[in-house]
């Protein structure tokens, strides 16, 4: 039996297959169907196995893929390492770094820094959730991010803080239209996005206002969609919960919102911050990935500093980070206090104020379920899930 | 006349059928000579196209076995070409691309034509040629680059049997051909099949081979009568006592050259002979009993040896 | 009555009355946003004019807001990005995205950038994913063992919204240009395979199978000479049909974690509530799409003239 298709069994004229042909064309199928099945995984496997050539950014010293190409300064063959950001006046900071060809986004291609240290950084521009995600799910070696996601996401992967970048001071804020007074705001429901830096500044700004933060009403929202609906004024949106771009921007396009509470008075609670996988610390290059990445941000800082060229990167940082002019941006640097050097680095990370912040922080993640029993600890403390560790500052600040 | 050898063509050795529980054909014993054009009639239900299909090969019998040349076989293959009443064509070639389809797959292979790319396109133009001609020959000249959708179903059966015809089959079946077509369109194309055994009469002549073999499946008494030279019954009514259709009618039929003057008594007394011998469930007999053409020409098939 | 046939000129009047019509909605609601802003933008710089004079001894600072808030009480300048009016769309849209942005050493032209990002990923997607379906899609119409070992998880997946499938593919796939690939055929080859295997059955007759066996096919020759060819055009329509979907999918999956691309493009500009950008781009996405969908359908004809339209 040569028919391709066995016979429609309720077909008048229909006919089986007779069984001694079967056999052939039985093993013939076997033969079809194999091909078939390795076509439709073919692409998938490839993803795969790449995945596991270049895997997590590839520490991967010697894979010849990770060689940059044509690149002859470098003389051997430089470590890939990713880091993903998102936009944010710290974090931003490192596209701007890639315009003036301080580090190449490319793998493959390296900026001055990265000759310097001999590294091949990979920039990642992704969404906050997507950078968060990447991290956890092994795929960058380093990102931007709070230092309240840094716990929350800590079971996730074990991870070292080693750069803070910025400090909310105004950043974050709870803008209102029609609400006279933070008792008014009872009355209201406030928009912003649970289980973040919103939520945790709305709630310690109550507190150090001597409210109790039960009496109010936060509801889950996407920050941008809730400042756009503030900006339409919506009946709804009364009072809204979010973080720069979207406190500057509402503030401009709805002239009667006002500034009820926000970040600054809680300075140094919500730290922006770089964090590196500790697996990456233990490759090979792993430790000078980390040093060009200090030594972007610092260089970036004193290019902000320099009167000759500080606007103008301060407008590709508002470029990156929003649409934001000149007068916008300074204001967003003011309320985004940025860690500029070194010292003011270490200041953070060796202080005690910070460690009785992080017991704050965690105790409003445990509250809030958004993560059980963090495991972290700080300098040279061992057999944690996430250590905020002034090492790598400190070895920055004595090879200058 | 038309037993002029014994010769057989196609042979069927005790072929039955059955679906399921049901048994549809039975006890079939069968041979077409080289050069016969054999009608074969039944009512319906008798398994017609059930026989048809397992002498195509495309659904083999449970019982018996078909043979070609005395090699027995199982499968469709090039020497058996076939015109069902549809789907005959492949609606994205043209009528020559039709009718040249059969010589491209069996004269030459993808690895030639992808490889011998240049040798392939000189072969091609005389397939082409070759297509046309015949189209002319059936009367087609004109359409040769039109798409089968776009000809009367007269035209597409003409182009479906050139397209069968090109292969030189050993045996060339046709089912129910002309089925769907209206009267007048019915009549031309049994006048073209009339022009086929006209040639087959004129290489009797010149002592040759008669170049055609057809067995043609029909519900059209008339049809079956005035296009062949012999007629097959096939009927499930019978006295062997066993169920299932068998052979109950096989006989000479009256034939003509398409111009020459016709005996038309002879077609009414042999229709009268079917319809009580093959349709009629009041007239059972023995099924052998109409079962005479061998015996009539005093032959017997080589192959019943 | 219904479906009473109409002129060719009443259609093409219609049609045109229609756009129009959109325009002009369109034009109105710009200019009432763009007034209502610029109205409630005066209202605020005349009170804070008010609250300022009202001060005895400015400081040079209050001076200088007072001099601000007089300018703009007489010409308010505020902008409305949300719904942009045609002069903000092209300035701050059309212009930003077709010039040169950037600074420094490194310059880019947005649109031709993201655009050619994201053609890159569809365009090969595209490619790999109809050569996996037809392949696929073939046998399983050729094959019963095959069409029986495929179609359950063809069917189960064929029924899951493929952009929630998109966080595990960026859990389990490296996040490269290999992703966006997998993640279109993972989208495509189940609804498309399954097409074309149901154009298999449906289109090609049990008929033209076995006549292409008498006239000498070899399996191969079948499968290419008979069944591919005659389902060629349905296949085609097919696989015009995946252009939609992918495109959502590789969309939804830049916003999330692309660095370049128009779903990236989108996000930027959603982040910052402006839409004259945004608008831009998906009115070319709009115009492309339909170029693009015109394109295939001329292709099909030209391809397959014996299919009708």
């Amino acid at each position: 039996m040569m028919c391709l298709r066995s016979m429609n069994a309720n077909h008048v004229f229909s006919a089986r297959p007779t069984s001694n042909n079967q056999g052939t064309e039985l093993m013939k199928l076997k033969a079809s169907l194999t091909v078939a099945l390795l076509v439709a995984s073919l692409s998938t496997v490839g993803c795969k196995s790449k995945t596991e050539d270049v895997g997590g950014g590839g520490g991967n010293a010697v894979d010849p893929a990770s060689t940059p190409a044509g690149d002859s300064s470098t003389g051997g063959a430089a470590p890939v390492f990713s880091l993903a950001w998102s936009e944010y006046p710290s974090w931003s900071v490192f596209g701007v770094a890639h315009e003036m060809d301080l580090v190449n986004a490319e793998e493959g291609e390296m900026g001055t820094i990265e000759k310097q240290y001999n590294v091949d950084i990979v920039l990642k521009e992704a969404g906050y959730d997507s950078c968060l995600n990447m991290f956890t799910s092994g795929n960058c070696d380093a990102v931007c991010m709070t230092n309240m996601d840094a716990l929350i996401v800590s079971p996730g992967r074990d991870g070292v803080a080693v750069l803070p970048t910025s400090t909310s001071n105004g950043a974050d804020a709870c803008i209102v239209a029609g609400v006279e007074s933070v008792d008014d705001l009872k009355n209201v429901e406030t928009f912003g996005l649970k289980g973040t830096v919103s939520e945790y500044g709305f709630v310690r700004c109550l507190e150090t206002l001597g409210k109790d933060p039960a009496e109010f009403t936060f509801t889950n929202q996407d920050p941008a969609a809730a400042a756009v609906a503030m900006t339409q004024k919506q009946e709804t949106h009364k009072s809204i919960m979010v973080w720069n771009p979207f406190v500057l921007q509402t503030l401009n396009d709805r002239p009667d919102a006002k500034v009820l509470f926000d970040s600054s008075s809680i300075p140094g609670e919500i730290v922006d911050m770089v964090v590196v996988g500790r697996d990456v610390l233990e490759k090979d290059g792993g430790d000078k990935f980390v040093q060009a990445v200090i030594a972007t941000f610092y260089q970036m800082n004193e290019e902000l500093a320099k009167p000759e060229t500080g606007d103008e990167v301060l407008v590709e940082l508002g470029k990156k980070f929003s649409n934001l002019g000149l007068d916008d941006m300074k204001k967003v640097v003011e309320q985004t206090k940025f860690y500029a050097d070194a010292e003011a680095g270490l200041a953070l990370l060796t202080g005690e104020e910070f460690k009785t912040t992080m017991t704050t922080v965690e105790k409003f993640c445990v509250d809030q379920k958004l993560v059980e029993d963090p495991q972290y600890g700080f300098g040279e403390e061992t057999g944690k899930k996430l250590l905020f560790s002034p090492a790598h500052l400190q070895t920055f600040k004595e090879s200058k | 006349m038309v037993a002029d050898s014994n010769d057989v063509v196609l042979e069927c050795r005790g072929l039955g059928h059955s679906f399921g529980k049901k048994k549809v054909l039975n006890d079939i014993n069968l041979s077409i000579g080289r050069g016969q054009i054999v009608a074969l009639v039944g009512p319906s239900g008798s398994g017609k196209s059930t026989l048809l299909r397992a002498i195509l090969g495309t659904h083999p019998a449970k019982q018996g076995e078909t043979l070609m040349d005395g090699k027995p076989y199982r499968e469709p293959s090039r020497d058996r070409g076939i015109v069902y009443q549809k789907y005959s064509l492949f609606s994205f070639l043209t009528c020559e691309q039709n009718v040249a389809f059969g010589l491209k797959l069996d004269a030459t292979s993808a690895h030639y034509r992808f490889f011998q790319f240049w040798k392939w396109r000189e072969l091609r133009k005389q397939h082409l040629a070759a297509a046309r001609e015949l189209l002319e020959d059936v009367g087609l000249g004109e359409v040769e680059n039109q798409y089968p959708e776009e000809l009367s179903g007269g035209m597409r059966q003409r182009v479906a049997i050139a397209q069968a015809l090109i292969m030189r089959p050993k045996l060339l079946l046709l089912d129910e051909p002309f089925g769907a077509l209206d009267e007048a369109t019915r009549e031309e194309l049994q006048l073209m099949l009339l022009n086929l055994y006209a040639e087959n009469q004129a290489a009797r002549r010149a002592g040759q081979t008669p170049p055609y073999t057809i067995l043609i499946v029909t519900h059209e008494l008339n049809e079956a009568i005035y296009v062949s030279d012999r007629v097959l019954g096939l009927s499930q009514y019978h006295q062997d006592g066993k169920e299932g259709a068998t052979i109950v009618y096989d006989k000479a039929a009256p034939v003509y050259e398409p111009h020459s003057p016709k005996d038309v008594n002879a077609f009414v007394s042999q229709r009268e002979e079917l319809l009580r011998a093959v349709f009629s469930n009041q007239y059972i007999q023995h099924h052998s009993e109409y079962v005479t053409f061998w015996r009539d020409h005093g032959l017997k098939p080589a192959a019943l040896n | 009555m219904l479906r009473k046939p109409i002129s060719r000129r009443a259609r093409f009047g219609l049609g045109t009355a229609s756009v129009v019509l959109m325009l002009l909605a369109y034009t109105w609601l710009s200019q009432h946003r763009q007034s209502t802003v610029r109205r409630e933008q005066q209202e605020v710089a005349v009170m804070k004019v008010a609250e300022l004079k009202a001060i005895e001894n400015r400081t040079e600072r209050q001076q200088e807001e007072l001099d601000k808030w007089v300018t703009l009480s007489k010409s308010p300048d505020a902008v409305d990005r949300t719904v942009p009016t045609w002069s903000v769309l092209y300035h701050e849209g059309w212009v930003r995205a077709t010039s040169e942005q950037g600074s420094f050493k490194r310059k880019e032209v947005w649109l031709i950038n993201d655009f050619a990002a994201t053609a890159k990923r569809l365009v090969v997607g595209l490619i790999v994913g109809i050569l996996c379906s037809v392949v696929i899609g073939l046998l399983m119409g050729c094959f019963d063992t095959i069409d029986a070992f495929m179609l359950p998880p063809f069917t189960l997946l064929a029924k899951i919204p493929t952009t929630a499938v998109l966080p595990i593919f960026f859990v389990l796939v490296q996040i490269n240009f290999k992703m966006y690939i997998a993640m279109i055929l993972a989208g495509m080859i189940p609804t498309l395979a399954q097409a074309i295997s149901a154009s298999v059955r449906k289109d090609v007759p049990e008929e033209l199978i076995y006549k292409a066996y008498t006239l000498g096919a070899s399996r191969f020759e079948l499968i290419y000479e008979v069944i591919f060819k005659q389902v060629l055009p349905r296949l085609l329509d097919a696989a015009r049909l995946q252009i939609g979907p992918a495109l959502v999918l590789l969309v939804a999956a830049e916003w999330m974690v692309a660095g370049e691309g128009i779903g990236y493009r989108l996000r930027l500009f959603y982040q910052r509530t402006d839409m004259t950008v945004v608008f831009v781009y998906v009115i070319l996405l709009g115009v492309i799409g339909l170029v693009v969908d015109y394109a295939l359908i001329w292709l099909r004809r030209w391809v397959c003239p014996w299919f009708g339209e």
